[in-house]
């Protein structure tokens, strides 16, 4: 049993579990975009972060990420934190500004503008891959991944042409964080069932 | 393992997305009260570590050997689940998870209580329907032994080489070791492609050398039987008349499109004008000094443009040989301008070299040959020219000869399309489906040149290589929910065999009275259609049983009130449009209870009948459009269903609007809330179905009927669409007159049940005018029926003062 701190809050995790798990566990709030249960955590919207303190000074991690340990006093609400999440927001609606649902989520946490550079103003994807994690560790086919690299990164099927390797359960839809999966499905499945070899 | 069910039921809060909007304090109430649950409890996040060992902890401590988890989408969810559970009795196919959040919780603004109330309905229904499941493990599919290769295509060189390279044994049916006739063969199926030559020569000899391949050197293919690591191939055997059976565990067809000559208005007696498989030959005997030879690529014309890009390929083969030998001679290939030249960079420049000219001619009109010209259409400026020729190459005429034809008869998981050969290719999850590849290889499949047909050849050869490695490794896993045939029960039909999308149902021995079928683990994708549709119900789709839905909807549709209707979604379209309604709050009417299945097609008529026999005022079966199946056809066949229970409906008095088909679309959920309302309004206005023992005993004579009457099976079975077929079958020109018949024998079978189920249930002898006023029908019906009764001895008459009195028999 690893007992540790979570806003002052005694918290009791077994070995294994995440701070955010734990948190769950008990009741405290993590905004989380790029985390869903059925896939492995992979850290990538840094929209969990946390501020561990020990003694007088302090680390920020992503709590889906990192292990609970002993002793440890965990805080999801400092000043730090807020300021990173109002940040990450604004990143966020600088590089997808077409989301509703990232606007509206911004909006809760108190970001309604950005002041980064937007370069597409109809882009919704907010690049968490958990579409194509969810293709590969759910499905089990991969037909979809991040592809490119960089600031040219996007989400497709191989040669963003319509796949055969789609089985087009619409798995990746479901677990979108925005609508953009929604808007490219049909860039990924084939829509007749019969194939030529 | 205990076989008697211990079901625990584990309520998700979600957070607070299921634990604000459900008051979970009321379901765990109810649920106390039912007796097919062992204990129910509320876990914050079942999915998530802390709430996955707190389900490990109760599973031990109450030996549950079932869960329900009532939670979220289950297509996401239950491979954790099934994985994190995996050392503790609840083994695969032993989790139910349904959607509480996405279909109850987030889609309607009733209150928490009466969520609450529909949450306890789906969870009983869930918890019936797998307290009713059979499980049944599979060990590893063991696939060993020799590899047949079946046909004559050049792709046979490329996988024999290929599986004699790993070491395993091969037969081949059609292989020639004369060197001459097999570069005749090939040439004629590719003309001009002689860049694999060596490879072929060298193949030819390994063949003939190695030990580890044999060849049917005699006698006819008669027929293939079995299933994937046990066929048969059945040879005939002229000298003794009997048939040789050879076992395999795997079969590669590697098949060519054959080539005609091209249309016959083109033919020429002289000779100047020739198919493009006869100019090899030509050139030969009349050698190719001075001459002007046109490559005339009309496959547009002869509408084939699929396979205007080969014969392009060919022309340019053959115009460089000729171009490399007869220095003279000029070489002219006339194209359609929009086909793109599909040469490299490199065969670009070694064109220009050897002053191959290149001409391409606008589609508005097309290409007139004339007596020495051909007259064509400039693209760039429209002025029509003409070029002179001496002898002018058109394309081939390519189709399947009768020898690939025969051969996709005997391997049955094929079919014949227009100019190409398809294998059905069901869109499902890799675990559905053991192997989901067809072994096919060759230009009859795909219009494609030799290199193209070889590395094919090799693909599928490579494949079967590594199944067989798989299987020796016992690492071929045959997938959960697969149909299995009974047997005892099947009588030779065939209609299975004809159903099934994936040709995974074939006949267990060559030869013999009655053919019974088996299906392949290896090949069938659960989809379902044919236990469905088997007249004698002889098939089950193990692990996900027709009586284990038929319990999930009695227990829901025994909860229903008046105005309630149930929803089955489809897993490829019902269930992700419902999901994602769910995920974006989309509101739709809160009586529709949705149950999700996995393929419309997998739903048996009995059990649209059992939910009406159960109490359910209104069934709409939400599945894909019918082009989108993942299944084939699996709609289709739901449609062919419904509509047989709409016709009873009809004849018993009871509205068919009460059952309905619709149709939706993973992307379309605010089309799914639209169906839902549509229906669920469609309901609330019809009157409510009296519950009177005549109303009951007619829905218990449509389940009857529709479970057990193996005439009335056979005839909606035959009406289904087939997976190759383009339309309905009841969209031909009979389509009124197959229904006036079936309308006509579910009538006449509707009464006889009723006749025997009033038989059954009164248990006395009742006189035709009793039989007449008790069931309100014709009389000359009725006397016509029990005649019918009679005859089959299903009941007995005694004459008591010259009057007949029927009763049935003991």
């Amino acid at each position: 049993m690893i007992r540790f701190k979570i806003n002052d809050k005694e918290v009791k995790a077994r070995k294994g579990w995440t701070i955010l798990e734990t948190a769950r566990e008990y009741n405290i709030k993590i905004p989380t975009l790029c985390f869903h249960e059925a896939v492995a955590p992979s850290g990538a919207c840094r929209l969990c972060m946390v501020e561990i303190v020990e003694g007088n000074w302090s680390k920020t991690v992503a709590s889906c990420i990192y292990p609970a340990q002993e002793g440890i006093n965990v805080y999801t609400e400092t000043d730090k934190i807020r300021n990173i999440r109002r940040w990450i927001f604004e990143m966020l609606l600088a590089s997808s500004p077409a989301s509703s649902e990232i606007a509206a989520m911004a909006k809760k946490y108190g970001v309604t503008s950005t002041r980064f550079e937007i370069k597409d103003p109809n882009e919704t994807c907010i690049l968490c891959g958990l579409c194509a994690r969810v293709c590969e560790e759910v499905v089990g086919l991969s037909a979809i991944s991040i592809v490119d690299r960089g600031v040219l990164k996007k989400i497709g099927a191989p040669f963003m042409a319509t796949t055969d390797v789609c089985v087009a359960c619409g798995c990746c839809i479901t677990v979108c964080p925005t609508s953009k999966m929604e808007s490219i499905f049909d860039n990924v499945r084939k829509k007749n069932i019969s194939t030529v070899y | 393992m205990n076989k008697n069910p211990k079901t625990g039921v584990f309520i998700c809060k979600c957070g607070q997305k299921i634990e604000l909007k459900i008051d979970l304090n009321i379901i765990l109430n109810k649920l106390k009260e039912d007796a097919e649950i062992c204990r129910s409890q509320i876990i914050p996040y079942p999915c998530l570590k802390p709430g996955i060992e707190e389900i490990k902890e109760a599973i031990a401590d109450n030996n549950f050997n079932r869960i329900v988890i009532a939670g979220c989408e289950e297509r996401l969810m239950l491979k954790k689940f099934e994985t994190e559970l995996k050392d503790t009795p609840i083994s695969k196919k032993r989790i139910k998870i349904i959607n509480i959040r996405g279909h109850v919780a987030s889609v309607s603004d009733i209150s928490p209580e009466l969520k609450a109330i529909k949450s306890v309905k789906l969870i009983k229904s869930a918890v019936a329907d797998i307290n009713s499941l059979k499980p049944i493990t599979r060990d590893s599919a063991n696939v060993e032994g020799r590899v047949m290769i079946l046909g004559e295509g050049a792709a046979l060189y490329s996988a024999a080489a290929e599986l004699l390279s790993n070491g395993h044994k091969c037969i081949l049916s059609d292989f020639t070791d004369n060197y001459d006739k097999a570069f005749e063969n090939i040439g004629k199926k590719y003309p001009g492609d002689r860049d694999q030559d060596k490879f072929i020569e060298n193949t030819i000899k390994r063949i003939k050398d190695d030990p580890n391949a044999e060849i049917i050197t005699e006698g006819k293919i008669k027929n293939i039987f079995g299933i994937t690591g046990g066929y048969g191939i059945a040879v005939e055997n002229f000298a003794k008349g009997t048939n040789k059976i050879y076992p395999v565990s795997a079969i590669i067809v590697c098949l060519d499109g054959d080539l005609q000559a091209a249309s016959p208005e083109c033919k020429e007696k002289s000779g100047s004008v020739i198919s493009m498989d006869k100019i090899e030959k030509h050139i030969n005997e009349n050698g190719a000094l001075n001459k002007k030879i046109v490559f005339l690529i009309n496959d547009h014309e002869m509408e084939q443009p699929e396979f205007a890009k080969l014969s392009i390929k060919s022309a340019w083969k053959i115009s460089k040989r000729i171009r490399e030998s007869y220095h003279n001679s000029q070489a002219t290939i006339l194209f359609n301008h929009k086909i793109p030249i599909p040469l490299t960079p490199a065969e670009r420049k070694l064109s220009r070299e050897l002053k191959i000219s290149w001409l391409p001619y606008s589609d508005i009109t097309p290409p007139i040959l004339q007596q020495g010209y051909i007259v064509y259409c400039d693209p760039k400026t429209n002025i029509e020219k003409d070029i002179s020729y001496d002898w002018t190459v058109l394309s081939p005429k390519r189709d399947i000869g009768p020898k690939s034809a025969e051969t996709i008869r005997l391997i049955n998981s094929s079919y014949i399309k227009g100019e190409l050969i398809f294998s059905a290719d069901p869109k499902v999850r890799p675990e559905m489906i053991g192997c989901k590849e067809t072994y096919v290889a060759g230009s009859a499949f795909y219009p494609c040149d030799l290199s193209r047909a070889l590395t094919q050849g090799r693909q599928a050869a490579s494949k079967v290589s590594d199944m067989l490695k798989e299987s020796a490794l016992k690492h071929l896993k045959i997938p959960d929910v697969i149909s299995f045939i009974d047997p005892e029960k099947c009588v030779a039909c065939g209609l299975c065999e004809q159903l099934c999308e994936n040709g995974s149902i074939s006949v267990s021995q060559a030869e013999g009275g009655a053919l019974t079928r088996i299906i392949d683990p290896m090949r069938c994708s659960g989809g379902g259609t044919c236990a469905a549709s088997c007249p004698y119900n002889a098939i089950t789709l193990q692990n996900n049983t027709c009586e284990r839905q038929e319990r999930g909807i009695e227990v829901l549709a025994s909860q229903m009130e008046a105005d309630q209707v149930i929803a089955l979604t489809c897993a490829w379209a019902g269930t992700p449009a419902a999901d994602n309604a769910g995920k974006k709050e989309i509101k739709y009417d809160h009586r529709a209870h949705i149950i999700p299945v996995t393929c419309a097609g997998q739903l048996d008529p009995s059990i649209f009948a059992k939910a009406f026999l159960s109490g359910a005022p209104g069934l709409i079966i939400i599945g894909c459009d019918p082009n989108a199946c993942h299944h084939s056809y699996g709609i289709d066949h739901a449609w062919s269903r419904v509509n047989a229970i709409k016709k009873l409906f009809t004849i018993s008095g009871i509205d068919r609007r009460r059952i309905a088909l619709a149709h939706t679309d993973i992307k379309r959920a605010e089309n799914f809330a639209v169906i839902i309302d549509h229906f669920v309004q469609t309901i609330e206005k019809l009157e409510p179905i009296p519950k009177t023992a005549s109303i009951k005993a007619k829905l218990n004579c449509i389940y009857d009927m529709i479970k057990y009457n193996s005439l009335i099976r056979h005839m909606i079975a035959a009406s289904l669409r087939l997976p190759y077929e383009q339309a309905y079958r009841g969209d031909h020109t009979q389509v009124l007159d197959y229904d006036k018949d079936l309308t006509k024998a579910l009538r006449e079978e509707f009464l006889k049940t009723r006749i025997k189920y009033f038989l059954k249930t009164e248990k006395t002898v009742f006189t035709l005018d009793d039989l007449v006023k008790l069931l309100d029908a014709e009389k000359r019906d009725i006397s016509k029926s029990l005649t019918e009764l009679l005859e089959e001895t299903v009941i007995e008459c005694e004459y008591k003062k010259r009057e007949p009195l029927f009763f049935i028999k003991a």
